[in-house]
């Protein structure tokens, strides 16, 4: 009887309690949800770590491909160099030489 | 739940399905994995509950008085853990005749159970409810 009256005493105190809060999707969740995702997930590292590092990858590889063709342009100009060079040392190896056959 | 999960699991999103499809998934994931834990623990017990709903269990022991308004937020938790351990159709006649007050009768009408089925899952439902709630009570002593 006791535990009769403590159930009931239980329920009509729940009955009077307010209803709780509609469980839809708060207003405009789906938005902010898609709009996190097309930013690429920043809440995986919190401060913008990746995107930093992906940044930097991407200036780093731009500068190996700059110093790559600097370098490239600089061995050619080289060549061109060393052409006319050779030429100057033939042309004066064959002169020696003809001074020296005479 | 189902929200904190969505935005703690967003980098796992991977855009080839509707977002749609994909919280709805996890919204039933939720649910399975909800009723597993029920059924794996389905005893409610005193150190679980809130310490606002333990205070309710000591006032429905202590005193034969009406639970105070600020209770009631508190009592309507702890009859949502007692409701829990019942079987659904029990659920229903519980929370339709003692929580919206529906009489027998109208709860008849909506469900198509006949009033005499309806009353003695009412019956079974409060049996099992004051068993529960002596275990609980029996356990905080």
């Amino acid at each position: 009887m006791k535990d009769e009256q403590k159930l009931n005493r239980l329920l009509r105190s729940a009955a009077q309690a307010p209803e709780d809060v509609p469980t839809s999707a708060p207003f405009g969740f789906d938005t902010r949800v898609v709009a996190l995702w097309r930013t690429g997930g920043k809440s995986s590292n919190g401060n913008g770590l990746s995107q930093l590092i992906r940044r930097v990858a991407i200036l780093a590889s731009a500068v190996i491909v700059i110093a790559a063709a600097a370098a490239f342009r600089e061995f050619k100009t080289e060549d061109n160099l060393a052409e006319p060079l050779a030429n100057e040392f033939a042309i004066a190896d064959s002169v020696i030489q003809d001074e020296f056959s005479q | 739940m189902i929200f904190i999960k969505v935005f703690q699991k967003l980098s796992q999103f991977s855009g080839k399905v509707p977002l749609e499809h994909w919280v709805s998934r996890i919204a039933v994931n939720t649910c399975l994995n909800q009723i597993a834990f029920e059924k794996v623990r389905p005893e409610i017990r005193h150190a679980d509950l809130t310490e606002e709903e333990q205070a309710v269990v000591e006032n429905l022991n202590t005193s034969s008085r009406e639970l105070t308004p600020d209770n009631k937020f508190a009592s309507k938790q702890l009859v949502e853990h007692l409701l829990e351990a019942l079987k659904p159709a029990e659920r229903l006649v519980i929370d339709l005749i003692c929580m919206q007050g529906f009489s027998v009768e109208e709860v008849h009408q909506k469900t198509g159970w006949s009033a005499a089925l309806v009353k003695v899952r009412a019956f079974r439902a409060r049996q099992k409810m004051k068993r529960l709630l002596g275990q609980i009570s029996a356990g905080e002593k």
